[in-house]
């Protein structure tokens, strides 16, 4: 299977400023050489305590935060070599759930005007007819009436809102979705929806995923492959079912210990 | 968390009960509409002149005439006569009664650069001459002055903020989103042209343009002058309120679609901060009120034959003119008045909307 996605040695630190000039004494190591590869059509987990640098990887992946140094190989090209108007093309094809629904649709926009948004910028020439066939076809994708298009995002649930953030990605017919917790902060019915929603998806598009959490049942379920993350290194990496069995870092073993035992 | 509807609603439904900012509003919206309708609402045009009523006061309306009877409002023609100090002395002429005609015909002039017509809303026919307000030094009807002067100190409280939230929102936009050394940069321009005093700023800044210009050009000049030195202050608030929206997971998603920062500034940053720019424009308008009356007051501003609150009020500057005909000093009252209902109403959008707590708790 083709390898999507290769991550060689990232690396973002972030200076501390120290002092009247402001001089960068030390780092926070958000992302301390990590590297894994992706493979199309899978899901891979990224597990770890709040703090360890998963979100600021998910975002120096899609380029949202710029590196420090180290490889981003998309599809055979290392994207963090290219410029920001270079980028503008790649980033069609892969997009980013957030975890907080609430915070990442803007308020101001209605349903079509969020959904719309990247298909606006991506591709001017299509005429209003075709972007509206398209937003309302993702809508009804993600399982929402196309009748809502007109709504506000207040006007939504939580899991409704998250289902409208999903639309807004897959409308650009993304290859790499990166899910930064997209169902912490879901109701647990709402949760399983969410998931078992974005696993039809995944079949369906052969979409891959990069999935960041923390309950680690849910990784369990739907990852091919999970990253224990710590302080911005990966301290352990494999097969879901293997690293699940036998973990091998001691921080595994803690993580899975204090992981809730919920039938899922 | 509200919509931007609902909340919207809610504040109205909070201004309304805010009597003063309602009364304001009002007060505000006659002003504006007498601007709007100077030509019609004035019984003169504002350079009709008649030297031999010079320094006249105000014309009595009387509803009761000199036989007892009581009649449709009128006045009576006025004569004068020289006193000792060649002051001259109004006396009524109490032969003949002068109607005030309501919807009647006067001079002419173009309504709105639209149309031309000689209708007026009220008026008294010749030889009578119908002051107010009294009139000025020229025998020029204040009231009508007064009416016109309207147009130019009113509107340019409107342009002037609204080309300053044009800057300061960008400006400020810019700032708040990039941070680092921009922000630096822009913040430090910012606060050196806030840390001049206004009044000196004003006058510096009035010296960099030519001392004659036609009235359309000065209009314009005192436009933009007022609009450098007010948007700073927006620029600052602008710039706090697009810190904390940059990093707002929306703008995120935003730069993964593909906007640029630019789009991103103009789209996501800016229309969250609308409502505080209303707010602050009702709460500045004053300053430039104020600042266009202290340059025309100064004779920098609007010249002669045209008039505006401050340049009729340079009247004024002399002590005797106040002391010999206190009406001069009416355009002042329109300034206070002005000002003190923007003020009110600024203060009751500010608590009706209170965008600084809407803002905290998104």
């Amino acid at each position: 299977m083709e390898k999507i996605l290769k991550v060689e040695e990232l690396k973002k630190y972030y200076p501390v400023k120290k002092g009247v000039f402001g001089r960068a004494a030390e780092f926070i190591k958000a992302v301390d050489g990590v590297s894994f590869s992706l493979l199309r059509g899978q899901t891979l987990g990224l597990v770890g305590e709040s703090g360890c640098g998963k979100s600021t990887l998910a975002r120096t992946i899609l380029r949202l935060i710029d590196s420090d140094s180290g490889k981003i190989i998309f599809k055979g090209r290392d994207i963090t070599a290219l410029s920001h108007r270079e980028i503008k093309s790649t980033r069609k094809d892969m997009q980013i759930i957030f975890q907080d629904p609430f915070n990442s649709l803007d308020p101001r926009f209605t349903v079509f005007g969020i959904v719309s948004e990247g298909l606006r910028n991506f591709s001017q020439k299509k005429s209003k007819k075709e972007i509206y066939q398209k937003v309302a076809k993702a809508l009804e994708d993600v399982g929402l009436p196309r009748e809502l298009l007109s709504r506000y995002p207040h006007e939504f649930s939580g899991g409704q809102r998250q289902r409208i953030s999903i639309a807004r990605a897959l409308v650009l017919e993304p290859e790499l979705l990166v899910l930064d917790e997209p169902v912490s902060s879901l109701d647990v019915s709402i949760q399983a929806q969410v998931i078992n929603l974005l696993v039809d998806l995944q079949k369906k598009k052969n979409l891959s995923y990069i999935f960041i959490a923390h309950d680690l049942g849910i990784v369990r379920h739907i990852c091919d492959q999970v990253c224990v993350m710590k302080d911005g290194k990966i301290v352990e990496s494999g097969k879901t079912e293997a690293v699940f069995q036998s973990p091998g870092h001691p921080y595994t073993r803690t993580l899975l210990d204090s992981a809730p035992a919920l039938p899922l | 968390m509200e919509s931007s509807e609902g909340s919207f609603k809610k504040g109205l439904r909070k201004l309304r009960k805010h009597r003063l900012a309602v009364f304001s509003f009002w007060v505000l919206l006659v002003l504006y509409l007498s601007a709007l309708f100077a030509p019609v609402i004035s019984p003169y045009h504002y350079e009709t002149e008649k030297r031999a009523f010079s320094y006249a006061p105000p014309s009595r309306i009387r509803i009761i005439d000199s036989e007892g009877n009581l009649s449709r409002p009128f006045i009576y023609k006025r004569n004068f006569q020289f006193d000792q100090f060649y002051r001259r002395i109004y006396q009524e002429d109490k032969s003949e009664k002068f109607p005030i005609r309501f919807f009647t015909r006067g001079d002419r002039y173009h309504f709105l650069n639209l149309f031309e017509t000689d209708f007026h809303l009220f008026g008294v026919d010749e030889p009578a001459y119908l002051n107010l307000f009294g009139t000025d030094a020229r025998g020029r009807d204040l009231f009508s002055r007064v009416i016109y002067g309207s147009q130019i100190s009113l509107s340019i409280g409107l342009v002037g903020v609204f080309i300053a939230m044009l800057i300061g929102s960008f400006v400020g936009g810019i700032s708040g989103y990039f941070g680092g050394k921009t922000d630096s940069f822009l913040m430090r321009f910012a606060e050196i042209i806030m840390v001049i005093p206004s009044l000196y700023l004003l006058l510096s800044l009035r010296s960099i343009f030519a001392y004659n210009l036609t009235s359309l050009q000065m209009y314009f000049v005192i436009v933009v002058i007022m609009s450098f030195i007010g948007w700073p202050g927006i620029a600052r608030i602008v710039r706090g309120m697009a810190i904390s929206l940059q990093q707002r997971e929306y703008v995120l998603a935003a730069r993964s679609l593909g906007c640029g920062h630019l789009q991103i500034i103009r789209k996501h940053i800016i229309p969250h901060t609308f409502s505080y720019l209303i707010v602050s424009a009702s709460i500045s308008i004053p300053g430039y009120i104020l600042g266009e009356s202290a340059l025309s007051l100064l004779g920098l501003g609007i010249q002669d034959p045209y008039a505006s609150w401050g340049n009729l009020l340079s009247d004024a500057m002399a002590i005797a003119h106040i002391r010999l005909h206190p009406w001069i000093l009416i355009p002042g009252v329109f300034i206070f008045i002005t000002v003190m209902a923007f003020n009110l109403f600024g203060d009751g959008l500010r608590d009706a909307f209170d965008p600084r707590s809407e803002f905290i708790k998104k």
